[in-house]
C-alpha cells in the first residue's frame, strides 16, 4: 500500500514537471542554463517539429541556435491592462519591440542565409497561425539574428566585409524590422557608395516612415561628397513619389538637404505636389526656412 | 513487514533521489520563468489593449471582433468628425446596413481616388477603375467594411480580426505596425485606408514584374497578386495561383468578391458626394472642414462660415462689412471673437467664395495667436510653462493615440494649442516630454484651471523660448537681421555666436514663428528665432544660455 503511495507520488511529480516543461518552454528556450546543457529549447514537442532544413543547417557549422527567437508570441493569456478613465488614462507605455542584448545567443552567416531561405521554403519552423504569423516571426528571428552578428563582429575588422554584405542584402528585405537593422549597420560602417546605392534603391519606395526618417539621418553623412547627387535623387524622390506618409515627414525635414544647386528642383517638385497637401505644405515650409537660414531672416 | 527503517536503506533512498531530481527540475523550470520573462523579446499580444471585446456577425458593418476604440483614440473625435461613419448596432439592421455602406462607399472611392492620384499624377481611368475596386474588395475581405461601430453595450467599439492582430477596417496589422496603431493612425477610420493603401501600392506597383501577372494592364491578376500579398506577406505576390496554399481559401474568396461586387447591394448611388472631406482627411486625418459645396457662394451671410482660396485668405467670416479670415480651418472656431453668429456645421458644406463677390468688402488676415486668445482669454500661448494638475494622456493629435502618460506637477513648454468645439471650447496643447511630441488636453471652459496652470518654474523637459530677461546666443552661422517690428524695416545684422539678452518674445503666424525683442548696438528690435511648425527649428537660430 505504502509502496503504491510512493510510486503515485513520484509518477505525479513527474507528470507535474513534464507539464510544467510544457506550458513553460518558451521562456525555458531563453533560459541561460539552456547554453549549459547546450539543449536548442526545453520543447518536448521539439524533436518532432524540426525541419529538413533545421537538420542540414545543424550538419554544418554548429546548430541553430535561434530557437528563442523562432516562437514570436507570447501565450494567449497575456493581455495588456489599462485603466479606462475618460481623458484622464492612465495606460502603461506602450510595449516596445526590443530584444535585452546581454541574452542574444551567437550567429553565423550561414545560419542567417539559411534563415532567408526560409521565406522561399514556406517550411521553417516558425508559427502559421494566420496568412501572416509565418513571415512576421521569420522577420523578427531575422532581425535579431542580424543584430547579434553584428554585435558579435562589429569589432572584428576581419568582418567587415561580411557585415557590409548583410547590410547591403538584408536591407533589400521587405520586412521593416529587418531593414531597421540592416541600416543600423550601414550607420556603423564607413561611408561607401555601394552602401549608399543599397540603402537608397531598397528604401526608396518604403511605406515606412520611421525607416524613411532613419535613413535620412545616414544619408547626412554623405552630403558633400561625391554621393550628394544620388542622396538628392533619393530624398525628392520620397518628398514627390514616396509612400503618403513617408512624402509629409521627409518634406519637413529636409532643410540640410537643400541647397542653392537644387532648389530649383524642390520647386519644380512643389508645383507638382497637390496644392493642399501636407507634403507641399511641409515642403514650402523647409524651402522657406532654408532661404530665411541663408539671409539671416 | 517491513518497517519504516527499513525502506531508509536501499528501497527509500531511490524515490528520495527521484524525488529530489524532479524537484530540482522543477525548480529549473520555474526558475526559467522568471530570467525567461525578462529575456525574451516583447511582442504583441493577441488582443492587445481589447476592452469590451464583443462578438458580431460576418456581414458587412459588424464583422466580429470589437473592442473598445478608447483604447487608441479618443471618441469624441470620432463622434465629431466621423459620425456617419458608425454602424450603429442599436438601430434597425438593414436600414442601417444600407445607411452605413453608402457613406463608406463614398468615402473608400474617393480615398482610393484621391491617394493613386497623387502618387501617380498621370493615371489612366482603367487604372484608377480598377485601384479602387481591389481597394474596395481589400476591405471587403478584410473586415466586411466594418470598422466603429456602437455595440449594444453603448460603447463605441473599433473591429479587431485575426486575434486582434487586425485592426480596422484594412486590418493593420499590430505585429508589423504597432506605431501606427499605438499613435491611432490605424484607429482613424481614414489613416486606417490611406496606411494600407501605402502597402496595397507597393504590391500593386511591383506585381507587373511577376510570372502570375501578364503585364501592367492585367489589372484583374495585379489585383489579386497585390491582395494575395497584402494577405500574407510581400513574398505571396502569386499565392492566388496555387490552390495547394495553405490560405488559398483566402484568395478563392477575395476574387469572389471582386467578381461579385457584393457590397454594391447596399449602395442606392454610387456617385453619391461624401459627406466628410475625403481629401483633407487623408492629408491629416482629422479637424478637416466640411466638404467644399459644389455651388459657389454668391451672397455674404454673417451666419455662415466661408471658404476664401486666396492671401490673405482661408477660412472666413463676414460682419460689419469685412470678411475677417483665418488661415487654417483648426482655428476657426476663434471667429467667433469677431462675429459672435457665425455658425459651424459638419453637416453643411463649404461654400467657396469668388473673388467678385467679395468686391468693395475690407479683407482681413487674422493672426490666430491674437484672435485665438481673444475668443478665449484663459488660453496658453506658445512658449507659456504649464504645470499639469493631474496626470493627462500625450496623444499623438488631439483626438489620436496615447503616446505616454504625463504625470501630474510635471512643467511643460506649449509649442501649439487647438481649439475644438465652438460651445465648450476644448482645447489641446502640444508639448514635448520625454523626447516626444504631442498634444495634451487643458479642459474646457468650465474646467481648464483644473488641467493646467501657468509655471514660471524651469521645465523639467527640454524647453525652447528663453525667458524674458535671460540670454540666447545667436547659433545661425550667416547670423540674424534685427528688424523694427517682426517682419518690418531692417535695423542691423547680428553675427553668429553673439549674446543678446531677451527683452520679451513674440510668436506669430501659422506656423508658430517665434520673434525675440532684442537691443544690440543701440538698436532695439525683433529678431526672428525660428519657428515650431510643421517642425521645431528654434535651435537653428538661436540658443539658450
Amino acid at each position: 500500500m505504502k509502496k503504491n503511495i510512493r510510486f503515485g507520488f513520484i509518477s505525479g511529480m513527474l507528470f507535474l514537471s513534464l507539464v510544467s516543461v510544457y506550458f513553460f518552454r518558451e521562456p525555458l528556450s531563453r533560459h541561460p542554463l539552456q547554453k549549459l546543457f547546450s539543449i536548442p529549447a526545453l520543447d518536448p514537442l521539439y524533436f518532432l517539429k524540426q525541419t529538413e532544413l533545421q537538420r542540414q543547417v545543424k550538419k554544418s557549422k554548429g546548430e541553430i541556435r535561434l530557437q528563442g527567437f523562432t516562437n514570436g508570441y507570447l501565450p494567449k493569456r497575456e493581455l495588456s491592462s489599462s485603466e479606462s478613465k475618460q481623458r484622464d488614462l492612465h495606460f502603461s507605455e506602450p510595449s516596445k519591440h526590443s530584444q535585452d542584448d546581454s541574452k542574444l545567443q551567437p550567429v553565423t552567416k550561414e545560419e542567417l542565409m539559411a534563415l532567408k531561405q526560409c521565406y522561399a521554403t514556406q517550411t521553417c519552423n516558425f508559427p502559421q497561425t494566420d496568412p501572416r504569423s509565418y513571415e512576421f516571426a521569420l522577420g523578427r528571428a531575422i532581425a535579431l539574428g542580424l543584430k547579434n552578428y553584428f554585435e558579435q563582429n562589429k569589432n572584428n575588422l576581419q568582418s567587415l566585409e561580411d557585415l557590409t554584405a548583410l547590410a547591403q542584402d538584408f536591407i533589400q528585405s521587405r520586412d521593416g524590422f529587418v531593414q531597421d537593422q540592416a541600416l543600423d549597420i550601414l550607420a556603423y560602417l564607413p561611408p561607401s557608395a555601394e552602401n549608399l546605392e543599397s540603402l537608397t534603391q531598397a528604401l526608396k519606395d518604403s511605406s515606412d516612415g520611421d525607416l524613411i526618417e532613419k535613413s535620412l539621418a545616414e544619408c547626412k553623412r554623405y552630403l558633400n561628397s561625391e554621393n550628394g547627387e544620388k542622396v538628392d535623387q533619393f530624398v525628392q524622390h520620397i518628398v514627390e513619389s514616396g509612400g503618403h506618409f513617408s512624402s509629409q515627414r521627409i518634406a519637413s525635414q529636409i532643410i540640410p538637404f537643400i541647397n542653392e544647386k537644387n532648389f530649383q528642383k524642390y520647386q519644380q517638385i512643389l508645383a507638382r505636389l497637390p496644392k493642399e497637401s501636407v507634403a507641399a505644405r511641409n515642403l514650402k515650409a523647409s524651402m522657406e526656412e532654408y532661404l530665411l537660414l541663408k539671409r539671416g531672416s | 513487514m517491513k518497517k519504516f527503517k527499513d525502506l531508509s536503506a536501499l528501497d527509500c533512498s531511490r524515490p528520495i533521489f527521484i524525488f529530489i531530481i524532479i524537484g530540482f527540475f522543477n525548480l529549473i523550470a520555474f526558475g526559467g520563468v522568471l530570467v525567461g520573462e525578462v529575456a525574451q523579446a516583447t511582442v504583441v499580444p493577441d488582443f492587445y489593449k481589447c476592452e469590451g471585446k464583443v462578438s458580431g456577425q460576418w456581414v458587412y458593418g459588424r464583422a466580429p471582433y470589437a473592442c473598445n476604440a478608447d483604447s487608441f483614440g479618443e471618441d469624441q473625435t470620432v463622434f465629431t468628425h466621423f459620425g456617419k461613419l458608425l454602424f450603429n448596432d442599436q438601430k434597425t439592421t438593414t436600414d442601417e446596413r444600407n445607411r452605413y455602406m453608402q457613406e463608406l462607399y463614398s468615402v473608400i472611392r474617393d480615398a482610393a481616388r484621391y491617394y493613386l492620384k497623387k502618387r501617380k499624377p498621370q493615371v489612366d481611368g482603367e487604372e484608377m477603375k480598377w485601384w479602387i475596386l481591389g481597394i474596395m474588395a481589400t476591405a471587403s475581405n478584410e473586415s466586411y467594411w466594418s470598422h466603429y461601430r456602437i455595440a449594444d453595450d453603448g460603447r463605441l467599439k473599433m473591429m479587431r480580426g485575426d486575434y486582434g492582430h487586425g485592426h480596422g477596417l484594412m486590418q493593420v496589422d499590430d505585429r508589423a505596425h504597432f506605431n501606427a496603431v499605438t499613435t491611432g493612425l490605424a484607429w482613424n477610420i481614414i489613416g486606417n485606408i490611406t496606411y494600407s493603401m501605402d502597402e496595397f501600392y507597393l504590391n500593386w506597383e511591383k506585381a507587373p514584374s511577376q510570372k502570375c501577372v501578364n503585364g501592367a494592364k492585367d489589372y484583374e491578376s495585379r489585383v489579386r497578386s497585390a491582395w494575395s500579398a497584402y494577405n500574407g506577406g510581400p513574398s505571396k505576390l502569386c499565392r492566388w495561383t496555387n490552390p495547394n496554399d495553405k490560405w488559398a481559401r483566402n484568395d478563392k474568396n477575395f476574387f469572389n468578391a471582386l467578381r461579385s461586387l457584393a457590397w454594391e447591394n447596399y449602395v442606392a448611388d454610387k456617385n453619391k458626394v461624401a459627406s466628410v472631406n475625403v481629401p483633407c482627411l487623408v492629408e491629416q486625418q482629422e479637424n478637416c472642414p466640411p466638404p467644399n459645396s459644389e455651388l459657389p457662394g454668391e451672397t455674404l451671410d454673417p451666419r455662415k462660415l466661408y471658404r476664401y482660396e486666396a492671401t490673405p485668405g482661408g477660412f472666413c467670416t463676414f460682419h460689419l462689412q469685412q470678411l475677417s479670415c483665418v488661415e487654417n480651418f483648426r482655428d476657426a472656431t476663434c471667429l467667433l471673437a469677431v462675429n459672435p453668429s457665425v455658425l459651424f456645421s459638419n453637416e453643411e458644406s463649404l461654400e467657396v467664395l469668388k473673388p467678385e463677390v467679395i468686391k468693395g468688402v475690407d479683407l482681413i488676415g487674422l493672426d490666430r495667436h491674437q484672435i485665438c486668445v481673444q475668443y478665449e482669454p484663459h488660453l496658453f500661448a506658445v512658449g507659456t510653462k504649464v504645470l499639469l494638475k493631474k496626470s493627462i494622456n500625450l496623444r499623438q493629435t488631439p483626438g489620436g493615440g496615447v503616446l505616454a502618460v504625463v504625470p501630474n506637477q510635471t512643467v511643460l513648454e506649449v509649442l501649439d494649442f487647438e481649439l475644438r468645439d465652438s460651445i465648450k471650447k476644448d482645447r489641446y496643447y502640444q508639448v514635448q516630454y520625454k523626447n516626444k511630441i504631442g498634444f495634451i488636453f487643458g479642459g474646457d471652459r468650465e474646467d481648464s484651471s483644473s488641467w493646467l496652470e501657468r509655471s514660471i518654474a524651469i521645465p523639467s523637459e527640454k524647453f525652447f523660448v528663453t525667458p524674458a530677461l535671460s540670454y540666447i546666443e545667436v547659433s545661425n552661422t550667416s547670423g540674424i537681421n534685427l528688424r523694427k517690428t517682426p517682419q518690418g524695416e531692417w535695423l542691423v545684422s547680428i553675427p553668429y555666436r553673439t549674446k543678446l539678452q531677451v527683452l520679451d518674445s513674440l510668436v506669430l503666424g501659422g506656423n508658430n514663428s517665434l520673434y525675440y525683442l532684442v537691443r544690440y548696438r543701440g538698436y532695439q528690435g525683433y529678431l526672428y528665432s525660428g519657428r515650431f511648425l510643421p517642425t521645431i527649428t528654434v535651435e537653428e537660430w538661436t540658443r539658450g544660455l
